[in-house]
């Protein structure tokens, strides 16, 4: 608990949760706001936001309600981010969390294959995956998660390298216990605070991943995502700017505020980074 | 003794808010004359290094002395600009810290970071700073000075490194030294040349000294006079003799007692045969060199170790840091893989047994940690973390918890602290839960690698007389792992000594302690801080 004071102790990460909490509740409130499609024709396209109040931020080229999209494209951004996020880091620990644990050969082999994903630039990488096994939103989701799983790999292998020689799990190993549980119910408690930070990180890429391959035009076309909204607004982007800079706003907020409540998390977790050094009066 | 050098009146440093005492400091005072060594003795949380932070001015953020005086040559020190304090630190205050290992910058060559002292304070040329760096390091006994000033910190021995940290302090002849537990990172051997070293340049030069220490026989090693600290106040001061010897205060008279005397304790008959008998056991590390076999650097640790544990004793192994000796211990608990020889547990012989088999062998051969902090996972409740073994074993959890409940008692710890986190004990405390972990599976022998000496003296003395007392009522056999004699004598009934690897000497203690056979045992038993100090027993000459 001493951890939640100190998380609320810090303006920027308050701002965050706060930020988020907005999203969420956009998100929430998309269905009952607007319980129409949003990709369905609601006017005369091109409309300016503010200049009819049935249509309040205007329409888009295709004449769909720009409000709509945003509200349902919430659920979408942060649906991609979370559950790529989650495949990410459950791939992530487990590697991590094996290569960490054995070393050795299987440390190596293991951090190879680790390598091998991030020499290539992750974006690159989607595209090829996206390009193989098609645009569809599930499988958007999968490709972003797969590309971003081996920074929370490393980090996972760093805690469990500095846990695994630790005294509690060789105590452990004295006590007759198991590989698998030492590294799930011993080390992976204490090896996660840094990981779980780190999934903020990874869920603001993913959004802003996903963004990327709609802006291009290979995200799935049949979702009201707030990428496939910029990239929809791509070729009016001289005069009517409103169509893609709404929803680029709607992006920095979430990414901005994810970022926060990471960052504020990782103050939260480990307070000796932050200000003044602790007292020392033990010599 | 007449002119004083250093004085602290009425002295008190003041703690943010939401430590665990207002003050670090309360209402201190004290005074060195030039030419004497006055040790500050006190246990961790004594406030005893932030007196001597306060008189350098190398306090952490958040603490500052509100009241009081820090005389140094009749000049206060607490209201000195940053500015007066940097011209003093290091030309007439030398300050020597207690980690060589981190004292030092990794980067830069020993006579470099000595000749930097130079370069601050004089105008001197690179010839003679090189000149006086190199008599430095001769004063301070490098074994070759030369070499020393071109070394890099990590290609020196710990005491080398100290001795380099000394001649730094005294490069330019400071009125003051200000000692840091300088020794407590070292071995016991290398510990007495490096006090023989400071009181030598110490008696030379008519320096004063402040030596801040937790080890009474250090105190009675080097002392010209000592105050003894307690929770930021002093509570006794006077010359060495008197205060070891016949000390006044009660919380004095409780820490002297808990120092081991340097005696062996009176033996216990060898019953028995041999429930753990080792043969001819080695350890081998390797170390890079890849694919290549020829290229890796081969570290023998353990060498054809060969020992017996009767039943219901126990047997110590002694040795400074690198001998093999913890090796050795998790070698017998199958923590690490001997190359060779057997570990015989009854008629089992445990260096044969696969992982899995040794799983199942668990119950019968257990352990005790040295760090208190670090072997106690710190997400777990310490009835759980005791209750893990035998539910491991298969007993049912409510079964484990009543169990840990008793062992609770039994370690002498409260049954309803049972729900707290490891974070929540002390260091002593801690340790207890170490031990009623390790009990919980009944075990026929318990290895116990330096459980105390992570601890302070009096939880030290504590911790002793319950694993001592243990062992008579549960039958124990006991194999202690440790670094200090004094601790060894007072426990085992038979002691191994261990040096490179190798055991050079075993026997019964008593006899160890008379009439050491090796070398290497009669260099350990006369590097021990103020052997000839017996606490409890005046009118011994010291040393």
């Amino acid at each position: 608990m001493a951890a939640l004071t100190r998380y609320l102790r810090n303006p920027a990460a308050v701002l965050g949760a706060v930020l988020l909490l907005l999203v969420l509740a956009v998100a929430l409130a998309a269905p009952v706001l607007f319980p129409k499609d949003p990709l369905g024709l609601a006017g005369r396209p091109l409309q300016w936001p503010f200049a009819n109040p049935k249509v309040w931020l205007g329409t888009d080229a295709s004449g769909r309600d720009i409000a709509a999209q945003v509200f349902h494209g919430a659920r979408v951004s942060l649906l991609i981010g979370l559950v790529a996020t989650v495949i990410a880091i459950a791939i992530g620990i487990a590697v991590g969390a094996v290569a960490g644990f054995y070393g050795g050969i299987v440390d190596d082999a293991l951090m190879r294959v680790t390598e091998a994903f991030q020499t290539l630039p992750n974006f690159l990488l989607l595209l090829v995956l996206v390009a193989v096994f098609g645009s569809d939103i599930t499988t958007v989701t999968v490709a972003i998660g797969l590309v971003s799983w081996p920074a929370p790999a490393r980090l996972t292998r760093a805690e469990f390298l500095s846990l695994r020689n630790r005294e509690f799990v060789q105590a452990c190993r004295v006590l007759g216990m198991g590989d698998a549980r030492i590294i799930a119910r011993e080390i992976l408690p204490n090896a996660l605070p840094p990981v779980i930070v780190y999934a903020s990180v990874v869920m603001a890429v993913a959004i802003l991943l996903e963004s990327a391959l709609a802006f291009l035009n290979l995200s799935d076309p049949n979702v009201a995502s707030w990428g496939n909204l910029i990239g929809a607004g791509r070729g009016v982007l001289r005069t009517q700017w409103y169509v893609s800079a709404i929803p680029g706003l709607a992006i920095l907020v979430t990414v901005l505020a994810v970022s926060l409540v990471g960052q504020g998390l990782n103050d939260a977790f480990n307070p000796r980074l932050r200000g003044p050094a602790p007292v020392k009066t033990a010599s | 003794m007449s002119d004083t050098l250093l004085s602290v009146q009425t002295l008190s440093v003041r703690l943010p808010p939401g430590a665990d005492r207002s003050h670090a400091l309360a209402d201190v005072s004290l005074s060195l004359a030039a030419n004497e060594i006055l040790c500050v003795v006190g246990e961790s949380g004594s406030g005893k290094s932030v007196l001597a932070n306060t008189v350098m001015r190398l306090l952490p953020p958040g603490v500052r002395p509100d009241a009081g005086q820090v005389l140094f040559q009749g000049r206060d020190l607490v209201p000195a600009s940053e500015a007066e304090m940097r011209r003093l630190r290091g030309a007439s205050i030398g300050m020597i810290f207690q980690e060589p290992m981190t004292a030092l910058n990794p980067l830069r060559r020993a006579g470099d970071q000595i000749a930097e002292t130079f370069r601050i304070h004089t105008t001197l040329g690179a010839r003679e700073i090189r000149d006086k760096t190199l008599a430095l390091l001769a004063e301070v006994r490098m074994p070759d000075p030369a070499a020393a000033l071109r070394a890099y910190p990590h290609e020196l021995s710990g005491g080398q490194r100290q001795r380099v940290m000394i001649a730094m302090a005294l490069a330019l002849e400071p009125a003051l030294l200000i000692a840091d537990e300088p020794t407590t990172a070292l071995d016991v051997t290398t510990q007495g040349r490096i006090l023989a070293l400071i009181r030598e340049i110490q008696a030379r030069r008519g320096m004063g000294v402040l030596f801040i220490t937790h080890d009474f026989g250090v105190v009675a090693e080097i002392a010209d006079r000592v105050a003894v600290m307690q929770a930021g106040r002093l509570v006794e001061e006077g010359p060495a003799g008197a205060v070891l010897n016949h000390p006044q205060a009660p919380y004095t008279k409780a820490l002297i007692g808990a120092v081991p005397p340097l005696l062996p304790r009176p033996p216990r008959p060898a019953s028995g045969p041999a429930i753990l008998s080792l043969d001819g056991v080695s350890k081998t590390y390797r170390k890079g060199g890849g694919l290549i076999p020829g290229r890796a650097r081969v570290t023998h640790a353990v060498k054809d170790v060969s020992l017996a544990l009767p039943r219901g004793t126990t047997l110590g192994i002694v040795g400074e840091s690198g001998s093999g000796k913890s090796t050795l211990a998790r070698c017998i608990v199958r923590l690490l893989d001997p190359d060779s020889g057997t570990i015989r547990l009854g008629d089992t012989d445990l260096a044969r047994l696969s992982r899995r088999e040794m799983r199942g062998q668990a119950r019968r051969v257990q352990m005790v940690f040295q760090d208190p902090f670090a072997s106690l996972n710190p997400r777990r409740r310490a009835g759980e973390l005791v209750a893990q073994g035998p539910m491991l074993q298969g007993v049912s959890r409510s079964e484990a918890l009543a169990k840990a409940r008793d062992l609770f008692g039994l370690v002498g710890l409260d049954p309803s602290a049972m729900d707290r986190f490891p974070h929540e004990f002390s260091g002593g405390q801690r340790q207890r839960i170490g031990l009623a972990r390790a009990l919980a599976l009944e075990p026929e022998v318990l290895v116990a690698d330096e459980p105390v000496s992570a601890l302070d003296v009096s939880v030290q003395a504590q911790v002793l007389a319950l694993l001592d007392s243990l062992r008579d009522r549960l039958k124990l056999s006991m194999l202690f792992i440790t670094h200090d004699l004094r601790v060894a004598g007072q426990i085992c009934d038979r002691i191994a000594v261990m040096k490179d690897g190798a055991v050079v000497e075993a026997g019964p203690t008593a006899e160890v302690f008379a009439a050491p056979q090796a070398a290497y045992t009669r260099a350990l038993l006369e590097a021990v801080p103020g052997r000839s100090w017996i606490p409890g027993r005046p009118q011994v000459p010291a040393a």
